[in-house]
């Protein structure tokens, strides 16, 4: 059990700045998810929790305790890699008592909890296979029953899934759940899937050069995202920005000169803003295609290139400009290449700032 | 277009495909999906002619090709590392097979058709870059380009989205559709990403350890997959699946809770195809309603977790010990362990065989 408290951390590679500036605190027994493209610092920033990788500058607390200058060894953590890091050639059992050994704890006492803890994963009927002879997803299993048996302060996992197929992914997914509430341990979770950090975290993490872009529980996220960026990532489809003008004489157009009606308390907020330029976002689902008005204030012409079903749902894809964008349709393929409008709720609108990024 | 005649391939102990057939129209988009070694590229590769079979035969365009050469077969080929010529700019990579000795389209055509893809494909600015200075979305259409270019008569893809980041690959799915739309494209396309699969392809083949399952369209296989697995592997999220046993004329749960009672027509169904007690259920994650309804079957679990995916939110409860997921769009606040109603109605459940896989009702 343990609080963990990041202050300032930096980490440079030469001229690179792989972490640059990171304040965090995760809460005891939270599961926080670091999320972000290749190459935005995340499983760096974990490697330095972890102590794999020295901080150029900075704190990392574990409680009260400052751990930088401790070794991985004695931060007392557990951590599971993408690609397992078992000992192929021993059995399931051997590999999940590894670390026990390594602490010198009876043989009686190690076998209790290697059988605890594999029950805990569903694995009690593999313990004396080899692990080659496993399949993927059992293996990861196994990496985490390794990494668990002795029950960590923390517990690290730098893309565990990503290997493994969309199926047994899911399954995966439900393990970790199961297995983070059952122990009650602190947990940093590192992916780029933004379906996995929806579904796992307490509290996500959204990082992009090195930088923490937004903290927050997945729904806020998905519904009001402070920043462009976490739009853009999160969600599968992602959220809808439009470069929009506002001409100051009552209306506004969008990039490709086309008029955008607002309802009246919008277009007074649209025109309030201090700036002629600005962003409008809006998540497809927000966002529905009619080929005629029905008496809808909140609408803008379009002309529908096709319609993509994604999970069940029908998206009609549109371009404005070179931008793709997407909206609810009710129709399926018969509707490519229609024009139209396209309706939004009036609750669901943000506007941003064209050169921040952030929420107006 | 393409056809494939009980093709088998095996490598040492292993049947990467067993006993394969399959038939590809012209224009269509025809794609094989399935997990990691479920034997979809070797299927490829044999239709490409890059691996010759054990037994069976290709025919392209009713012409028996298995003895022939992959130059010879009228196809293009783009693999999942590209493997795109380096040396070269991305230029001379797309016009390469253009200017082969079997080809020898001349340049003024070469040029022609050269900037009329690139400009569908948003390259037509890279033309002169190497190709090792690309990134990873940009390589990406210069390998759909340069097989695009030489209008085969079969386009054969492998994995050619699942290197790119999910917002690359969204993008690239829509515009992949529009260029077939626009070159009526023969395309066998291989992937394990679902996502690609339903949104691009006019019909799927479900392949797995091996063997082709079921092919048809994308709808058909969700509403009537006939086997366990393309019921798991064409739904997202994946299909609840739960143990039960045919006693008393009903499906029971842990030998005590009566899932569905059977009608007699129903019995005769199952008695008809097997004499075995033992069966899975299969319920999409839709067909579970929150609540009670009167005329449904209804039921009741406790709250493990509810899993936030934007539009739709899935619960997963514990029922009877095992985990059952339903999705809804409701705003409804769940808390863990506590307990909650749910139903579904009796024509929304698959029933398979628990030995075989193979769908029973």
């Amino acid at each position: 059990m343990a609080q963990v408290l990041l202050e300032n951390l930096r980490k440079y590679y030469g001229k690179v700045k792989a972490v640059d500036g990171i304040n965090l605190e995760i809460k005891d027994n939270e599961f926080v998810v670091f999320l972000g493209p290749s190459g935005c610092g995340k499983t760096t920033t974990l490697r330095c929790v972890a102590g794999l990788e020295t901080v150029t500058s900075g704190n990392i607390y574990f409680g009260d305790r400052r751990v930088n200058d401790l070794e991985p060894a004695d931060r007392n953590i557990a951590m599971v890699f993408q690609h397992y890091a078992l000992y192929p050639h021993l059995k399931v059992h051997r590999n999940i008592s590894f670390p026990l050994k390594a602490e010198k704890m009876p043989p009686s006492e190690r076998k209790r909890k290697v059988k605890e803890v594999s029950e805990l994963l569903g694995i009690e009927k593999l313990l004396n296979r080899r692990i080659s002879e496993l399949p993927d997803g059992d293996k990861q299993k196994v990496a985490l029953a390794r990494a668990i048996v002795r029950t960590p302060e923390v517990l690290l996992l730098d893309e565990p899934l990503s290997a493994l197929d969309e199926v047994f992914r899911e399954q995966m997914r439900i393990e970790f759940l199961k297995i983070q509430k059952a122990l009650q341990v602190t947990t940093v979770y590192v992916t780029h899937d933004q379906r996995e950090a929806m579904i796992l975290a307490d509290k996500i993490v959204v990082m992009n050069d090195g930088k923490i872009v937004e903290t927050g529980n997945p729904e806020k996220l998905y519904e009001e995202p402070q920043n462009v960026f976490t739009g853009y990532f999160i969600g599968s489809p992602g959220m809808n920005f439009f470069d929009c003008t506002n001409k100051g004489n009552g209306t506004v157009v969008l990039s490709d000169g086309e008029g955008i009606s607002f309802s009246e308390v919008y277009r007074q907020k649209a025109l309030s803003l201090s700036r002629a330029d600005f962003v409008f976002g809006i998540r497809p689902e927000y966002l529905f295609f009619r080929e005629k008005l029905k008496g809808e204030s909140n609408y803008f012409k379009i002309k529908l290139v096709n319609v993509e079903r994604i999970h069940e749902i029908n998206y009609g894809n549109f371009y404005l400009g070179d931008n793709l964008y997407k909206c609810l349709v009710s129709d399926g393929d018969e509707l490519s290449g229609r024009e139209g409008f396209v309706v939004f709720d009036d609750q669901k609108i943000l506007f941003y700032n064209p050169e921040s990024g952030r929420i107006i | 277009m393409l056809q494939l005649k009980n093709v088998s391939k095996s490598f040492g102990d292993v049947q990467a495909v067993s006993n394969l057939s399959l038939e590809i129209q012209e224009r269509e988009i025809f794609v094989l999906l399935g997990p990691t070694g479920a034997g979809k590229t070797t299927t490829l590769k044999i239709a490409a002619g890059l691996i010759k079979p054990d037994s069976g035969q290709v025919f392209i365009n009713d012409k028996d090709v298995t003895e022939i050469p992959p130059a010879f077969r009228d196809i293009s080929f783009v693999f999942e590392g590209y493997n795109l010529f380096h040396i070269y700019n991305v230029y001379d990579n797309i016009a390469f097979a253009l200017r082969s000795k079997l080809m020898q389209v001349d340049e003024a055509e070469i040029d022609k058709r050269l900037h009329a893809f690139s400009k569908d494909l948003h390259i037509e600015h890279l033309l002169d870059r190497p190709t090792g200075t690309l990134s990873g979305g940009e390589t990406q259409r210069v390998a759909l380009a340069r097989a695009l270019v030489r209008k085969a008569s079969l386009n054969l893809f492998d994995e050619p989205l699942s290197n790119l980041d999910l917002k690359l690959r969204e993008e690239l799915r829509v515009e992949f559709k529009e260029l077939h739309k626009k070159y009526h494209s023969t395309i066998f396309y291989v992937t394990h990403d679902h996502d690609s699969a339903v949104s691009v392809a006019d019909r799927i083949g479900i392949i797995y350890k091996g063997v082709l399952h079921q092919i048809d369209t994308p709808d058909n296989l969700i509403e009537n997959p006939n086997h366990i697995t393309v019921a798991t592997l064409i739904n997202y999220p994946t299909i609840n699946i739960l143990d039960c046993s045919l006693e008393n004329n009903s499906l029971q749960i842990n030998h005590q809770l009566s899932l569905v009672e059977l009608t007699s027509p129903e019995l005769d169904k199952i008695r008809s195809q097997t004499s075995e007690k033992d069966f899975q259920v299969g319920l999409k994650l839709k067909s579970i309603k929150l609540g009670e309804e009167p005329g449904n079957l209804n039921f009741s679990g406790k709250v493990l977790h509810t899993e936030y995916q934007g539009y739709n939110k899935v619960v997963n409860l514990d029922f009877e010990g095992m985990t059952i997921r339903l999705i809804t769009n409701e705003m409804v606040q769940l808390d863990f362990g506590e307990t909650i109603n749910f139903n579904f109605s009796r024509e929304d459940f698959f029933l398979f065989s628990k030995s075989s896989g193979k769908r029973i009702l």
